[in-house]
């Protein structure tokens, strides 16, 4: 935390009053009042929806609020468009940072800038950006290409391009979506240097354990409404997730099953090799089990494989060498329908696109994979004709299990939310998943509440003997579920990390996704690298 | 063009300033099939009066609509005539239909139809004395085969080399025009036909499908499309295989991630629409002009895609808009008499598909008005500056190897 805390009576540098928006019947704020000081990282924590993005649209004058009253220094302060609000000193990065990929990093920061150079060339930007860069400690080349730099790197560059603006107050939203746990503690660190130099940082995040780390103070926010501003130093991870979700965070129930002798192995993956769209070897020489009743997570930095072998150990992408054995049977060359038949569930990436079929119906697409299985077909067809009837009940079945908002099974599917889509698609592949369940990124974008059910939905299932492939970029889920996790990095398996060791594991990870596994490799008996 | 003057249209009387109220986009609305064929029925209904319209300003004759439905529509020869023009398009716009499910353009129904008609044809000349049940139905059969083998040409491009099917089933239409003049340039020739003329001679007897209503010229192919037709309808919706076409269609990522036999399917698919068009030659060869020639089709292999188009993926609509097509056709014939052109007919039917797109993507945006300063949906269209949405990234975009060109010549430059 900041010397600011210490230093007495830090200024008051934006207050936010009543602040009201509502769209059509929507209330998407109902009088929030928001107080940020200089030398604060002040995080703003809410669910999806809470209202979060409203209200920093509202300060960076994006949208105009229907009440309420907003002071910058003390002066009223009322922005009509996002480029007063950045003459007056306050600068947002969103999630996408809206750089142009192709241009170099100096021409990203003086682009569309008033008070970039008139007439300039790349030297000249260069040196500028060179100078600013070097102002702030940040490592970056100012001629290096955009789209060539990692996502941190990029994020860097946009947080620059606000401060060379003459950012005061900087708004960050949502930062660490997309970093690795050392970029994001990189972007701490970042943050904190800022606060000393006497910028105010505002942080929207879900994480709690974000807020924890970073901020000095922190407000939640719940359906529009502020719940209160609390000193961090006075919170905890429980109270501040009771304040956001308006109860209490019920835990998480993973008792085992009765299990006498040593599971069996379920999935098997031999020596897995994989090409990538592209026809690069996207997978390589890749060997695990998961057992029945057991979560393996697999933890990589986006564009590691993961996706391949998710395909792969699912019938859905061809292998190029190697073998996958499900129940101890090899399904090596198989499709989709045979990896279906022998009861493997898959949850894919690409929910819209491969998952489901958006013009058709909720009926229609709940029986994607029951056709496969034999159980299930027996049950919804007759010889070569389909039973609607009997498919409707079906439907409504998984739409009640999956809790999804219609119970409607001739709605089409493309009329629903992503949410609700998301919803019946895990319902639907954890029925499928008799004896296995691959799933990629299982709750990315699903709000606090819906986060949680699915959570305890793939606990559920491993209690049932269920052998669970998680994939996902979200360390915290995978540190929360996982019974073991194995880190891949360019298509390789480079060690395995216990889930339970919690600092430990999670800094183990963060390296080896990385890519320093080399380092790791002698040092720290603890991780099991496999060459 | 419809904004603005939409835009205009809100009581002008009391003018408070359009920009205090907000801005009017199209928003996106849920799909429905009640909202599209609520467009389709308007987009078919402005092109109907406005060819009305057109008719009434360029001929001149007393009552002239009344004298167009009396002589089109009022007598039952004149029904069964309607009727005998829409019976091919049933079966014809089905050869569309069933390929556009699994994602493909069968523009091939034309071919088909002739290679249909050819085999059935050759049957009957080369089997002339089987007697006339089995005569008939080996004679539908033949159709059904010879349709079938002149779609499995472009069908075994497209599934084995991903060939085009677009071009390739529209590239043999003409192939197989020219296959039938050849026969009935050579040993099928009409010798009694006049001045050259190519067509061949008539079939036997007893080849002839039979009559239902003998004043008119309703024969009992009618019944054969309606039958097929329903067959067709029937187990595209309810069976596993018209449920997995549907797989197939979603997209190649679908097809795999549910691990549908795509082949399979396309081929059945492929197979079965050839077929459906060459029994539709088989019903226009046997029940009405009982000899081949190369005005067989009188276009219905195309007018069948219209249909397909216009009747949305319903088996009923495919019904009526056959009905809408030959009722066109006829009138068409009518106002020849008047010194219309022939070709009106294809304007309209343009016009009808024109029309017909433009309602299809209206009917899935509502004209609304949102605040100014409310953001803009992802699928808003903003009426007043549609390029909003185009943002810079967007615009920029190139090819990966174009941009390591420009990093390149940048790295060059310096």
């Amino acid at each position: 935390m900041s010397d600011a805390m210490e230093s007495g009576s830090p200024a008051l540098k934006l207050q936010l009053r009543g602040m009201r928006k509502s769209f059509g019947t929507l209330q998407a704020l109902r009088g929030v009042d928001f107080d940020c000081r200089t030398h604060e990282v002040h995080a703003i924590l809410g669910e999806n929806g809470a209202g979060k993005s409203t209200l920093m649209n509202v300060v960076t004058g994006l949208i105009s609020p229907d009440a309420g009253a907003m002071t910058l220094d003390g002066q009223s302060y009322r922005p009509t468009s996002p480029k007063l609000a950045m003459d007056s000193g306050i600068g947002m990065v969103h999630q996408d940072y809206q750089l142009v990929g192709r241009l170099t990093v100096a021409e990203n920061l003086f682009l569309g800038w008033h008070g970039a150079p008139r007439v300039a060339n790349l030297a000249r930007l260069a040196r500028d950006a060179e100078t600013v860069i070097e102002r702030y400690g940040f490592r970056l080349q100012p001629r290096a290409v955009v789209q060539e730099l990692t996502v941190g790197e990029q994020q860097r560059v946009a947080i620059l391009r606000a401060l060379v603006r003459g950012a005061s107050i900087l708004i960050l939203d949502e930062p660490t979506a997309a970093l690795t746990p050392q970029e994001s503690d990189a972007l701490f660190q970042i943050m904190r240097k800022l606060v000393d130099d006497g910028k105010s940082v505002i942080f929207i995040t879900h994480k709690l354990r974000e807020v924890m780390e970073v901020s000095a103070r922190v407000t939640v926010l719940r359906g529009g409404s502020r719940v209160g501003s609390f000193p961090v130093s006075a919170c905890d991870e429980r109270m501040l997730a009771r304040e956001m979700l308006g109860r209490d965070v019920e835990p998480l129930r993973r008792d085992r099953g009765t299990q006498g002798e040593e599971p069996s192995v379920t999935l098997g993956v031999r020596e897995l090799s994989v090409r990538d769209d592209r026809g690069l070897l996207a997978v390589d020489t890749v060997t695990f089990d998961v057992r029945a009743g057991e979560i393996v997570g697999i933890a990589a930095v986006a564009g590691n494989g993961q996706r391949e072998l998710s395909e792969a150990v699912t019938g859905v992408r061809p292998i190029e060498a190697g073998r996958v054995e499900v129940s101890g049977e090899d399904l090596t060359g198989r499709d989709a329908a045979d990896f279906a038949r022998a009861g493997v569930g898959y949850i894919p990436e690409d929910r819209l696109g491969a998952g489901m079929m958006l013009r058709q119906s909720v009926a229609r697409n709940a029986i994607l994979k029951a056709l496969n299985d034999d159980q299930d077909r027996a049950r919804l067809t007759w010889r070569s004709w389909v039973r609607f009837g009997e498919v409707d009940r079906f439907a409504r079945e998984l739409l009640e299990r999956g809790q999804v908002s219609t119970l409607e099974p001739k709605t089409p599917v493309g009329n629903l939310s992503g949410g609700n889509i998301q919803r019946l698609l895990i319902a639907r592949e954890v029925h499928a998943a008799r004896v296995a369940l691959v799933a990629v990124h299982p709750t990315l974008g699903l709000d606090v509440g819906a986060t949680e059910r699915t959570w305890q939905t793939l606990l559920d299932a491993r209690v049932a003997g269920i052998a669970i492939l998680l994939i996902s970029e979200d360390l915290d889920e995978i540190l929360e579920l996982s019974d073991r996790v194995l880190v891949m990095h360019s298509g390789r398996v480079v060690g395995e990390v216990g889930a339970r060791d919690g600092a430990a594991s999670r800094e183990r990870l963060g390296m080896l996704m990385g890519g320093s596994a080399s380092l790791l490799a002698d040092a720290d008996a603890g991780v099991a690298v496999r060459p | 063009m419809s904004a603005t003057s939409l835009e205009a249209a809100p009581d002008q009387s009391t003018p408070p300033p359009a920009h205090s109220r907000g801005r009017w986009v199209w928003a996106k609305v849920p799909v429905s099939p009640a909202r599209s064929w609520t467009y389709r029925v308007i987009a078919i209904v402005l092109v109907l009066v406005g060819a009305g319209i057109y008719l009434g300003a360029s001929v001149h004759v007393p009552d002239l609509f009344g004298a167009i439905f009396a002589q089109t529509f009022t007598t039952a020869p004149n029904i069964e005539e309607l009727v005998v023009l829409a019976t091919p398009f049933f079966l014809t716009a089905l050869a569309v239909l069933i390929p556009l499910r699994v994602g493909l353009w069968n523009i091939g129904g034309e071919g088909q139809f002739f290679a249909g008609a050819w085999l059935a044809t050759g049957l009957a000349f080369w089997l002339p004395h089987l007697a006339g049940p089995v005569m008939i139905i080996g004679m539908l059969l033949a159709g059904a085969i010879g349709g079938a083998i002149w779609v499995t040409i472009p069908m075994l491009a497209k599934v084995f080399l991903n060939v085009n099917e677009i071009i390739s089933t529209l590239m043999l239409n003409l192939v197989i025009v020219l296959w039938v003049a050849y026969w009935l340039t050579g040993s099928w020739h009409y010798q009694a036909s006049t001045g050259g003329t190519l067509e061949s001679r008539l079939l036997p007897a007893q080849s002839h499908l039979p009559l239902v209503h003998l004043e008119g010229g309703l024969d009992s192919g009618l019944l054969i499309a309606v039958g097929i037709t329903a067959v067709v309808g029937v187990t595209l919706r309810y069976s596993a295989f018209g449920y997995r076409s549907l797989v197939v269609g979603a997209g190649r990522p679908v097809a795999k991630f549910t691990g549908v036999r795509t082949r399979r399917i396309l081929v059945t698919s492929f197979l079965l629409a050839g077929a459906l068009a060459g029994v539709a030659g088989v019903l226009q060869l046997a029940g009405n002009s009982y000899q081949l020639t190369p005005g067989l089709s009188n276009n219905t292999g195309y007018l069948g895609i219209a249909v397909a188009i216009l009747a949305g993926n319903s088996i009923l609509g495919l019904g009526v808009m056959s009905c809408l097509l030959a009722a066109i056709m006829l009138i068409g014939q009518t106002v020849q008499i008047y010194g219309v052109s022939s070709e009106a007919v294809f304007i309209v039917i343009g016009l009808l598909l024109l029309f017909n797109a433009i309602g299809e993507a209206l009917s899935q945006y509502q004209l609304i008005r949102r605040p100014r300063d409310a953001p803009l949906e992802p699928a808003d269209i903003n009426v007043e500056a549609p390029f909003d949405l185009l943002d810079v990234e967007t615009q920029l975009e190139i090819s990966p190897e174009l941009a390591d060109d420009a990093a390149f010549n940048r790295g060059a430059d310096l």
